[in-house]
């Protein structure tokens, strides 16, 4: 065999692995703020949920792709031809998983029964029904809220926070006043929820 | 006291070489117990059944058939038994062995005799040929044979267990590390041991070949001829170095210098047939290798290249039996500026042209070529991507170039360079004067550097302590004749004696030691290859130097 060099190649592998991996990350914000958890050993996870306790089993979902490189073109390929390659790849996989993750997602908040339905999702009265649906937890008082992260299109975005800008003065008390309110029971609710934690004969 | 892993260690390395991994090793033990060894066969060449004779310490003469692996039934009928005959029944013919001498034949295998081979031979020594029965050397035998060699150094401290293992267990596609094998054959040789006795230095040179083979194995498994070439390159490098530095006796290293030689050009052998075959040209099995390619070819060629000088030298007909014609497209693939040790590369491929030559500028291009590139790379000024000094091997060189360098080199390289002086020499010693000419302006900006050792036998450690670095620029004005007159002056009396004494090795002591290339070396190197061409090696009227014989 004509002389080689085995551990530059290996590292080239691990260098281009991170890449690639770095890539799917930031082109998915969404998955980029979810914990991340590796399962060890055995065959399937099972778990129950915090609110409910109702029993489940994690059902994992298996991303890949398929990248060809025929052996008459190895003579001509060079590093960046492989990555470039490789990164087109990868953030197919990476679409693919964020839209299995937002199914995930509408899955279980269907299953929650917290699902809010709008025909204009920039509109600043969702927001308020949005967060009257959802749980939100406080770290110790009132007035340090644990809010909810907004995931929306960037356009969806742009517009809530143009409508909101165009709001009146006496529009954006009123707002802030039921936001407040819901917050209010929301404490309630958190605080019921903190004081079930407990120990009972 | 029994050194169970050392055996250990041995055995495993038995196991998994082959026969041509564990010839150079069997013949220096044959060495060390007093035999001369006469004859190895180049790899795949059946002589007579004769891998290898010797002539014992008693004047027995020896003849040797070795195999690799277990010698079943199968293979001793339909291989082995018919070349044991012709072990045993065809006189040896050899110019140190009188015509007619009887010879005991003896079946070598790394492996083991089965029950049925044994007892067949068993019975053919008791009846057809009682008159000279074949012995047997089996697995057990050789280890207890290597491990007595080998003890001359016993690996004692954890550190150097692991400095072996690594070298044992390394992945035999790559260079082996060249910083661990001169450290180990620093200790195996007993380097700093100014009062160990002759006898001593002896069995450590054994030690040292029986280790360093060890050490390659992995390479030698992969028929990684180029990784070979450079390891025992070094190996014959530090055995000069002891020979060197305490002016042991002849009698004591030169059949263990021959077998060390002879197995550099076994393995360039090698090389060159694989390179026949194609497998220089279809290299490339993995998505990488396009990025890699040029790089391994340009080992790969050099070392070629080094070996067909080394025929050269020696008066070996087979020299030129790559003509240019296939030379030239090998040359092309494997033509790399990958940092000044190339250009060390370069200047063995220049010579090697040159003594096929071709009166075309497209040769004297492979001096001024790395000269103007030097130039530019190398200026004092911000902005250059200079050359890697000859301290740095194509290995670092590929990590640079894949971005894959462990920590940063931290040197600049700017404004000096350890090869631009022995260009400008051969181009005066070629009469390149108009190209000289037109670079001398940039050439002035840059300075020369090289080491020169206070004791010669540094010059063949890994890295040497005494001496200094010099850094020279040239005259901002100079004199045509007196650049000539300089260029063409060597100080023979520099240079190590075991350099002189076998200038076959001067072309691999230039690709394993690229960083200890002089301007002298070099200039010692051009006559060498000029007198062996004078001396009438060249092929038909081709091969006359052309205007490019100055001296």
């Amino acid at each position: 065999m004509i002389v080689d060099f085995p551990e530059v190649k290996k590292r080239i592998d691990k260098l281009v692995v991170r890449l690639v991996a770095d890539q799917i990350k930031s082109s998915v914000p969404l998955m980029k703020m979810v914990g991340v958890r590796h399962q060890h050993e055995g065959e399937v996870l099972d778990y129950n949920t915090m609110d409910s306790g109702d029993r489940k089993t994690m059902e994992y979902l298996q991303h890949s792709f398929n990248v060809s490189f025929d052996s008459t073109e190895f003579e001509t390929l060079t590093i960046p031809d492989v990555v470039t390659r490789l990164l087109n790849g990868a953030l197919e996989m990476a679409s693919s998983i964020e839209s299995s993750a937002l199914d995930a997602i509408n899955a279980a908040t269907d299953e929650a029964g917290n699902v809010v339905k709008s025909a204009d999702i920039a509109d600043p009265e969702t927001l308020l029904r949005l967060l009257e649906a959802v749980q939100v937890d406080f770290k110790g008082s009132r007035s340090q809220p644990d809010m909810p992260t907004l995931v929306a299109h960037p356009t969806t975005i742009a517009e809530l926070q143009r409508r909101i800008e165009a709001l009146t003065d006496e529009q954006r008390n009123d707002h802030l006043r039921r936001r407040d309110e819901i917050l209010d029971r929301k404490y309630a609710e958190y605080v019921s929820r903190e004081n079930n934690r407990k120990l009972v004969d | 006291m029994p050194n169970t892993f050392l055996e250990k260690t041995i055995e495993s390395w038995l196991i998994k070489t082959n026969e041509l991994g564990y010839t150079l090793p069997f013949a220096e033990v044959l060495v060390a117990q007093g035999h001369a060894v006469i004859h190895i066969s180049k790899q795949n060449a059946f002589e007579q059944g004769k891998d290898l004779i010797s002539i014992g310490p008693d004047g027995t003469v020896c003849g040797y058939q070795l195999k690799g692996g277990n010698i079943t039934d199968h293979l001793w009928t339909t291989v082995v038994w018919p070349e044991i005959e012709k072990l045993r029944g065809l006189p040896i013919i050899h110019p140190s062995i009188p015509a007619g001498t009887p010879h005991v034949s003896v079946l070598v295998t790394n492996g083991y005799i089965e029950d049925t081979v044994r007892r067949a031979i068993t019975d053919l020594n008791n009846t057809r040929w009682q008159d000279a029965p074949l012995q047997t050397i089996v697995r057990g035998q050789l280890v207890r044979q290597f491990v007595d060699a080998s003890s001359a150094f016993l690996p004692t401290k954890p550190a150097d267990y692991q400095a072996f293992l690594e070298l044992f267990f390394a992945d035999g596609r790559g260079f082996v590390n060249d910083e661990k094998l001169s450290r180990l054959l620093e200790d195996v040789l007993d380097l700093e041991n100014a009062t160990a006795a002759t006898e001593a230095r002896k069995r450590n040179i054994a030690a040292a070949i029986l280790f360093g083979s060890y050490a390659i194995s992995g390479a030698a498994a992969a028929q990684n001829y180029v990784a070979c070439i450079h390891a025992i390159a070094r190996i014959t490098g530090y055995v000069f170095c002891l020979v060197e530095r305490y002016a042991v006796p002849k009698k004591h290293w030169k059949d263990s210098i021959d077998l060390l030689l002879g197995a550099i050009a076994d393995h360039a052998h090698g090389l060159e047939s694989e390179m026949l075959a194609g497998r220089y040209d279809d290299l490339c099995r993995e998505i990488w290798d396009g990025s890699l390619a040029v790089f391994r070819r340009s080992a790969a060629f050099d070392a070629l290249t080094a070996y067909k000088l080394s025929q050269l030298i020696r008066s070996d007909a087979h020299w030129s039996s790559v003509p240019p014609e296939q030379l030239v497209p090998w040359h092309m693939k494997g033509l790399a500026l990958w940092g000044e040790a190339a250009v060390i590369g370069l200047v063995l491929r220049f010579l090697l042209f040159c003594a096929f030559a071709s009166k075309s500028e497209r040769i004297v291009d492979l001096l001024a070529g790395p000269l103007r590139e030097i130039l530019q790379a190398n200026t004092p000024e911000f902005g250059g991507q200079p050359l890697l000094s000859p301290y740095f091997d194509i290995e670092v060189a590929v990590r640079l170039a894949t971005g894959t360098l462990a920590e940063p080199i931290g040197e600049s390289f700017r404004g000096h360079s350890f090869t631009v002086g022995l260009l400008v020499d051969l181009l005066a010693r070629y009469d390149q004067r108009s190209a000289l000419a037109e670079l001398w302006p940039q050439i002035t900006y840059i300075s020369h550097a090289e080491y020169r050792p206070a004791e010669k036998w540094e010059w063949f450690r890994r890295r040497g302590k005494s001496g200094s670095e010099t850094s020279d620029y040239p005259p901002q004005t100079m004199s045509w004749a007196e650049l000539q007159r300089q260029a063409r002056t060597i100080d023979v009396d520099s240079l190590p004696s075991m350099l002189i004494e076998y200038p076959q090795f001067l072309p691999f002591f230039a690709i394993a030691y690229p960083h200890h290339v002089t301007r002298n070396f070099v200039r010692h190197l051009d006559e060498t290859v000029a007198r062996a061409i004078s001396a009438g090696a060249q092929v038909g009227d081709q091969q006359t130097r052309s205007q490019a014989t100055p001296r």
